[in-house]
């Protein structure tokens, strides 16, 4: 598939600090954990850049965001350049000021806040004393401003046997129109406190049941693009296909999980560019000093991720012989370079084989316990 | 009097693939996607060309100009002006 001439959106990582230190976090002690904060006048130029190749949307992440002193300044650059923005935050830093501002611009497609408990008990073990009242402080505002407030789920051991009460919070006591869910995953700091937080395989298990139960009780009100729901689907429908004798699935049979790299790329808070967020060990190049319409078109690396959808899963050793190969897609590289050292392999952790070898069984089979 | 088009000055406009652009409206977040003859229109839309100008320049990209090709361009720009695309000096 031939990449797009520019990216059309773009994730800055504005800061690398944050008030809090969650114990998952994908940024902290990760290849974008740098240490260096770009001046605002810096990252006002890169827009302008941003502008001249028709970027339509940011996403303004970090770090926490909202630690920037000059974030509003930021904001007013990204509209003066006519994008549009989103924010991912951890809330807990929003006024109703800020609030006011961000909703005169206009542009805010949405703002993410994460919120990971329906109490303090859940949310707090992995985000830190008191989080958990300011994060919903800060869904409130972001409410209570009509902004398009959005809440991220990460389900980790500490609140994975509380999802009905997480939906109910969220969902009947807030009034949200839906949320996100994901899973923390080995990447940042989760690689050393696993233990604690990554969820085990049963926990896992539990976690796409009840997910499942709980969008179907929603109507769809709650979703995912990685994680427990997102995965049990993608295997429900491989084991679907099989049953109803289907051959292949379009797109599949080849590592095609992951399109990112053919319309967005990200840059990380000292500037450097990389295809994702979650890839920033990948440096391709320093904005204000290379090009970006080069770097997209013509960089070695992002080529080499964009080869990355022709790969064949037949020629990997790992998935020799495996039935599922004509329905599946490989997962995703940053995981996969987190798990096995390269990008351009099937990542383990979205391997269904791997999952079923290990004992794990899909929910119609009644694994929950809760 | 010649009405001469000027563009509202947010749209942003993209190229995707050949032949292919898009123009962005990043105060509604809509998009409009435009094929050759759009784009061509559009890129001529600079607030001094009048719609007899564009007429007159289309020869010169295009094979084949029809006959209705003024009442269409009216049309195209009529179109665009209710979403806010463009405007008019009179
Ligand atoms: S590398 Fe992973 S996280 Fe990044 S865009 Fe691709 S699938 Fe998504
Ligand atoms: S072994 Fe795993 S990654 Fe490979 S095709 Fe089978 S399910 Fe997919």
């Amino acid at each position: 598939m031939k990449p797009l001439p520019t990216p059309r959106s773009v994730d800055l990582n504005i800061t690398n600090r944050c008030n809090l230190k969650c114990s998952y976090c994908s940024h902290f002690s990760s290849g974008s954990d740098t240490g260096t904060d770009l001046p605002l006048e810096e990252w006002l130029r890169f827009m302008e850049e941003l502008n001249k190749c028709a970027v339509f949307d940011v996403c303004l992440s970090g770090g926490e965001p909202l630690f920037r002193k000059d974030f509003r300044q930021i904001v007013e650059g990204v509209v003066k350049n006519h994008m549009r923005f989103s924010v991912l935050s951890n809330g807990t830093l929003l006024t109703g000021e800020l609030a006011d501002f961000l909703k005169s611009t206009g542009r805010c497609n949405s703002y993410q806040v994460s919120i990971d408990g329906p109490g303090p008990e859940a949310h707090d073990a992995c985000r830190g004393k008191d989080s958990f009242e300011k994060a919903l402080r800060g869904l409130r505002i972001l409410l209570k401003h009509k902004l398009p407030a959005t809440v991220r789920v990460t389900i980790h051991k500490h609140n994975v046997r509380q999802l009905d009460e997480i939906a109910e919070l969220l969902l009947e006591d807030v009034g949200l129109p839906s949320f996100s869910t994901n899973s923390a995953a080995y990447m940042g700091l989760c690689r050393q406190n696993e233990a604690d937080v990554q969820l085990n395989m049963e926990e896992y298990s539990c976690a796409m049941e009840k997910l499942l139960k709980l969008a179907n009780k929603y109507n769809g009100r709650i979703s995912a693009n990685a994680g427990p729901l997102s995965t049990v689907r993608y295997w429900m429908n491989m084991e679907k296909s099989i049953k109803n004798g289907i051959k292949s699935r379009t797109g599949c049979g080849k590592l095609t999980s992951c399109g990112g790299v053919l319309s967005k790329m990200a840059v990380n808070a000292d500037g450097t560019m990389v295809p994702c967020s979650q890839m920033p060990h990948i440096r391709l190049g320093r904005i204000n000093q290379d090009d970006l319409r080069e770097v997209w078109q013509n960089h070695p690396e992002l080529k080499r991720l964009r080869e990355r959808r022709d790969i064949p899963l037949e020629t990997f050793e790992h998935c020799q012989g495996c039935e599922y190969i004509p329905y599946c897609r490989g997962g995703c590289p940053a995981l996969a370079y987190n798990l096995n050292g390269e990008e351009n392999v099937p990542s383990p952790d979205a391997c269904y084989r791997v999952f079923k070898e290990a004992g794990g069984k899909l929910p119609k089979l009644g694994v929950c316990r809760t | 009097m010649k009405k001469i088009p000027f563009a509202n000055p947010e749209i942003v406009y993209r190229e995707d693939f050949d032949d292919w652009a898009v123009l962005f409206d990043p105060d509604t977040a809509e998009t409009y996607g435009l094929d050759e003859t759009g784009s061509f229109i559009w890129k001529q839309i600079n607030g001094k060309n009048s719609v007899a100008d564009i007429l007159q320049a289309m020869p010169a990209e295009f094979e084949n100009i029809s006959d209705d090709a003024g009442s269409q361009i009216e049309k195209f720009l009529g179109e665009m002006e209710e979403k806010g695309l463009i405007g008019y000096r009179k």
